[in-house]
């Protein structure tokens, strides 16, 4: 017996024929991806083409400039290590093969520029 | 009823369907509120039994089939208000019950009261209240369901039912 005093909410009728449809359901196939797991799945593979789409539209510009200011430098002994530093060779030891390379930040260059 | 053998045949399944249909749609359909949403939640549960039907024992099965309604419904719930956040969800269903319009708009707009006030209690209250409303059985039963000590099941019973009337009685100035 139920220990409620009176019931709070309505009691709602299921649809019809509930039986038959899980018949149903249990024939068609048990352990089937449910129906409605496309619908997260979709959410979450709109989410990674919409990141997709946005993020090498922010890093084009960078690499543009990296693009130019390698060709500027290339013949000048000067080496782009990425948009905001520039390696410079110094003398070294060529006959132990030892390279020395001084770092640039371009990062005020950049700015000035702008 | 107690049967202590595991194994449930098919007729038992369906029996057990029978019987439990109502009250689990009900439980269901108060954390979905789609018709069609809340079947398929009962539904699932059983799908699930049915898999289980060889560990399955006829004197706790009661206790299962509610525990895995509510998980289920549960998650439909977070997935459904997801889906409403990116807004594939379909147009809520429409209220299709005899009666003038008037009455249908008073019915209508109840019926959001209500279920606003419901979605308004936190989790643990919302369980408790729906167990309560819809399983036959006593608090005890609920109480395993939701492996809580009994008397947190009444006083959790109280809390939500003083809160749906403040939140309900807002807006209605009555209840039913």
């Amino acid at each position: 017996m139920n220990q409620t005093d009176k019931r709070f909410l309505p009691g709602l009728d299921p649809p019809a024929n509930g039986l038959t449809r899980l018949r149903m359901r249990r024939d068609r196939g048990i352990g089937k991806v449910p129906s409605r797991l496309w619908q997260p799945a979709l959410a979450g593979g709109m989410l990674a083409v919409l990141l997709l789409l946005f993020l090498p539209a922010q890093k084009e510009p960078f690499q543009a400039l990296d693009r130019l200011l390698g060709t500027r430098v290339r013949h000048h002994g000067v080496v782009m290590t990425d948009a905001n530093h520039v390696a410079t060779e110094l003398p070294g030891n060529e006959k132990n093969d030892v390279h020395l390379f001084w770092i640039s930040d371009m990062t005020p260059i950049r700015r000035r520029d702008q | 009823m107690m049967n202590h053998e595991t194994g449930l045949t098919e007729t038992e399944w369906e029996v057990l369907y029978q019987r439990l249909e109502k009250p689990l749609y009900n439980l269901a359909y108060r954390y979905v509120w789609r018709c069609q949403d809340a079947q398929d939640v009962v539904q699932d549960a059983f799908l699930q039994i049915w898999q289980k039907r060889e560990q399955m024992r006829l004197d706790t099965v009661d206790r299962y089939v509610w525990t895995a309604v509510l998980n289920i419904a549960r998650n439909r719930r977070r997935w459904s208000r997801i889906r409403h956040w990116l807004q594939i969800d379909e147009m809520d269903e429409l209220i299709a019950e005899s009666g003038s319009p008037q009455e249908l708009l008073i019915a209508e707009q109840q019926s959001h009261y209500l279920q606003q006030a419901v979605d308004g209690l936190p989790e643990k209250l919302r369980a408790v209240l729906l167990l309560t409303e819809f399983n036959e059985s006593s608090y005890d039963e609920v109480a395993q369901i939701l492996r809580i000590p009994t008397g947190t099941v009444a006083s959790r019973r109280n809390q939500a039912i003083k809160r749906l009337r403040i939140v309900y009685d807002g807006h209605t100035g009555e209840l039913a």
